[in-house]
C-alpha cells in the first residue's frame, strides 16, 4: 500500500505541500520573526518590507507572525473535529449497518435529518448558543460530520457483512463484537480513510468561515478566517493583507483534497470510475 | 447401519418479498425451503442436488445455525440444536463447520493464514497460545499446504490453495460435520480432483460426515453415498448414490440425470428435457412443483404429493410410483 502512495505523483506533490503546514502547526509560536498580538501604531497597514515580510495589519502587527500562529487553531479544529466524527459516525454506521432492523432506521433517519441542514447554518446556531472557542467549535463541526462517516461506513458494512468471511466467523460461533473487530472494521478502513482526508478538507473552511463570521477563534488569538474576515475591510488600503491569508487557505485546501484524492485512487479503486 | 448425526424434520423457511406500488404494498414469501426432511448417518457423505436457487444454501445455513428457520427442527447428535443457547450453543457449533463456495470471499483479506485458521482456537479459547501455533502448522500441513504460508495474506493464494486453507479451518475444531456448499463449483477440473482427494482423506482419518451441496452431478456421484435431489425447496427424491443414479424415478431426477454429459460419443444420448422454466418461487405451483413442467402430469398433481419409500434405499415423492392415488 505505502509502494502505491509513493508513486502516485498527486499525493507525493499535495504531500510536500501539506508537511509545512503541519510543521509550522506544531512549532509555530517558535518561529515567529515578531509577537503576533504586539500592537505598533506606528507601522500600520504597511506593504511586504525587509522588516515586515509580509507587511502589517491594521494595528501594525506583523501579518507573517499572525499567519504562522493562525494555522493552529485551524488545524487542531480540523483534526479534532474530524476524529469525533470519525469515531461517533464509524460506530453508529456499523452497529447500522450489522444490526439492520429497527436500529438502522432510527439511526440513519436521524443522520439524514441531520444531512438536511447546511453545516454553517447549524454551526452559527450552536455557536450562538454555547459560544465560540477551540474546544466548542472541534466539538460542534465533529458532531455535523458524523452523518458522512455514517453514511459511508454503513454502506461499507452492508457490504462487508454479506460476504462468506463473515459468514464462516459467525458459523464458528464468534461473538458479534469479534466479528466487527476482526472482520468488519478492517475491510472498511479504506473507505473511512478517504472520507477522513476529505471531512478534514471540509472542517478547515468550516471553521474558517466561522471564524471569518467572528464566531470562531476568540480575538485577538489569530486564525485564518478571521484574519480574512478583517482584511476584507481594508482591501483598498493594503490589498496584500487579504491576499496571504487567502492563499495560505487555499493552498492548504488544494493540497488536501489532492490528497484526498490520491488516497481515494490508491485504497479505493473501485470509486475511481 | 450407524448412527443418524444430522436430522432435519420438516424444515420451513420464507423469506417475505415486499413489492410495492403507490397505493398498496403486497407481501409475498418466496418459499426458500419447504417442509424438508432429511437423515444423514455417521461417516457417510450425503449429496444434495439441485438446481441454482432451490434452496441448497439456504437448508445448509440452517443447518450451521446462521439462518433461523421459520419451523422445524434440527437435530444434531440426537440434540435439538436450535433450542440451544448461550454456551451450548457455542459449543454444538464445533460439531458443525462449513467449507464455503467462493475461494475469494471465504477468507479474510486482512487477516494472515496462520490467523484465519487460528481463528476457530481463539473463538473457542481451546490450547494455550503457543500451542496453537503448533496446532495451526500441523493442520496446514494436514491439507497439504507448507507451513511458511503461516504469514501471508489470502490474495496471494490461488483458488485451490484457498479452498484448503477454508477446509484446514473447517476441520480445526474437529467437527463430526462438515458442510461444502459447492467446495468445488468454482475451481478448475483438474483442482477439483485434488480437493475432492484431499476431503476423502479426511473423511477417512477423522471419521468425518459431509454434506455435499452442488448442481455438478458427476461430482456428487464421485462423493456421495446417500444423494437427495431438491427442486424448489423440496426434496423430490433421495436414497442411495447407485440406485438413484441408475434407476431415477422421479421425472424431474430423470430429466436432470440424463443432462450429464456422457463421457463417449457412441454413448447413446437420450435427453429428457423438461418444458418451460423454473417457476418463481415466490409463486410456487399447487401441490407437486413440477405439475407445470412434468410430462407425467395427472390431475392428482395438484396436491402435494408425500415422500415415500418405493425400494429399500430409495424415497420419491411422485405419484407415478405412489399407491395415493
Amino acid at each position: 500500500m505505502f509502494k502505491k502512495l509513493l508513486q502516485n505523483k498527486q499525493f507525493i506533490f499535495s504531500t510536500i505541500l501539506l508537511l509545512p503546514v503541519f510543521i509550522v502547526a506544531l512549532i509555530g509560536q517558535f518561529i515567529t520573526p515578531y509577537d503576533p498580538l504586539e500592537f505598533n501604531h506606528n507601522q500600520v497597514l504597511i506593504k511586504s518590507s525587509s522588516e515586515h515580510l509580509l507587511g502589517t495589519d491594521e494595528f501594525g502587527r506583523d501579518i507573517l507572525s499572525r499567519l504562522i500562529v493562525g494555522i493552529q487553531p485551524t488545524i487542531l479544529v480540523a483534526i479534532g473535529a474530524t476524529a469525533i466524527s470519525l469515531v461517533g459516525g464509524t460506530i453508529f454506521g456499523v452497529i447500522a449497518g450489522y444490526a439492520r432492523g429497527i436500529a438502522e432506521k432510527t439511526v440513519m433517519r436521524f443522520m439524514d435529518i441531520v444531512l438536511c441542514f447546511p453545516p454553517i447554518l447549524l454551526a452559527l446556531l450552536v455557536v450562538g448558543f454555547w459560544g465560540s472557542g477551540v474546544n466548542n467549535l472541534m466539538l460542534i463541526i465533529g458532531l455535523l460530520y458524523i452523518p458522512y462517516f455514517a453514511r459511508i461506513t454503513h454502506s461499507a458494512t452492508l457490504q462487508v457483512k454479506s460476504l462468506e468471511y463473515v459468514e464462516s466467523e459467525l458459523s464458528l460461533g464468534a461473538t458479534h463484537f469479534r466479528v466487527i473487530l476482526k472482520s468488519i472494521l478492517p475491510n472498511i478502513t479504506s473507505p473511512i480513510i478517504v472520507q477522513a482526508s476529505l471531512t478534514f478538507a471540509a472542517t478547515i473552511l468550516l471553521e474558517s468561515g466561522l471564524s471569518f463570521l467572528g464566531l470562531g477563534v476568540t480575538p485577538p488569538a489569530p486564525s485564518w478566517g478571521q484574519m480574512i474576515g478583517d482584511a476584507s475591510g481594508y482591501i483598498h488600503n493594503n490589498p496584500f493583507y487579504v491576499i496571504w491569508p487567502s492563499l495560505c487557505l487555499g493552498v492548504t485546501m488544494l493540497a488536501i483534497n489532492l490528497l484526498g484524492d490520491s488516497l481515494r485512487d490508491v485504497l479505493d479503486p473501485k470509486l475511481k470510475r | 447401519m450407524s448412527q443418524p448425526l444430522l436430522e432435519i424434520k420438516n424444515v420451513k423457511k420464507h423469506y417475505q418479498v415486499k413489492s410495492k406500488n403507490i397505493f398498496s404494498t403486497q407481501k409475498n414469501n418466496v418459499h426458500a425451503v419447504n417442509d424438508v426432511s432429511l437423515t444423514i448417518n455417521e461417516g457417510e457423505t450425503y449429496g444434495l442436488v439441485g438446481e441454482s436457487g432451490c434452496g441448497k444454501s439456504t437448508l445448509a445455513r440452517v443447518i450451521t445455525g446462521l439462518i433461523k428457520p421459520d419451523s422445524g427442527r434440527v437435530f444434531i447428535d440426537g440434540e435439538d440444536f436450535l433450542q440451544l443457547k448461550g454456551k451450548s450453543l457455542r459449543d454444538k457449533r464445533r460439531t458443525v463447520q462449513m467449507v464455503f463456495q467462493k475461494p475469494y470471499e471465504s477468507l479474510n483479506p486482512k487477516m494472515t493464514i496462520g490467523e484465519i485458521i487460528r481463528a476457530p482456537f481463539d473463538i473457542h479459547n481451546v490450547y494455550h497460545k503457543r500451542e496453537r501455533e503448533e496446532k495451526v502448522k500441523e493442520l496446514l500441513d494436514l491439507v497439504g499446504l507448507s507451513e511458511k504460508y503461516m504469514s501471508r495474506y489470502p490474495h496471494e493464494f490461488s483458488g485451490g490453495q484457498r479452498q484448503r486453507i477454508g477446509i484446514a479451518r473447517a476441520i480445526a475444531l474437529h467437527p463430526k460435520l462438515i458442510i461444502c456448499d459447492e467446495a468445488v463449483s468454482a475451481l478448475d477440473v483438474s483442482i477439483q480432483a485434488q480437493v475432492l482427494n484431499l476431503l476423502d482423506e479426511l473423511q477417512k482419518e477423522f471419521k468425518l460426515t459431509y454434506l455435499f451441496i452442488s448442481h455438478d452431478l458427476s461430482v456428487v456421484r464421485h462423493v456421495s453415498d446417500n444423494i437427495g435431489i431438491m427442486y424448489l425447496g423440496e426434496i423430490v427424491e433421495t436414497g442411495d448414490a447407485d440406485t438413484i443414479y441408475s434407476s431415477p424415478k422421479h421425472p424431474y431426477t430423470e430429466a436432470l440425470l440424463s443432462a450429464i454429459p456422457k463421457a463417449h460419443p457412441k454413448q447413446v444420448k437420450t435427453q429428457k428435457i423438461l418444458e418451460g422454466d423454473l417457476p418463481s418461487p415466490i409463486n410456487p405451483p399447487e401441490g407437486c412443483k413440477l405439475n407445470t413442467r412434468c410430462p407425467h402430469v395427472m390431475s392428482i398433481c395438484k396436491t402435494k404429493p408425500n415422500l415415500e419409500s418405493i425400494k429399500e434405499k430409495q424415497k420419491v415423492a411422485c405419484y407415478l410410483y405412489n399407491d395415493q392415488r
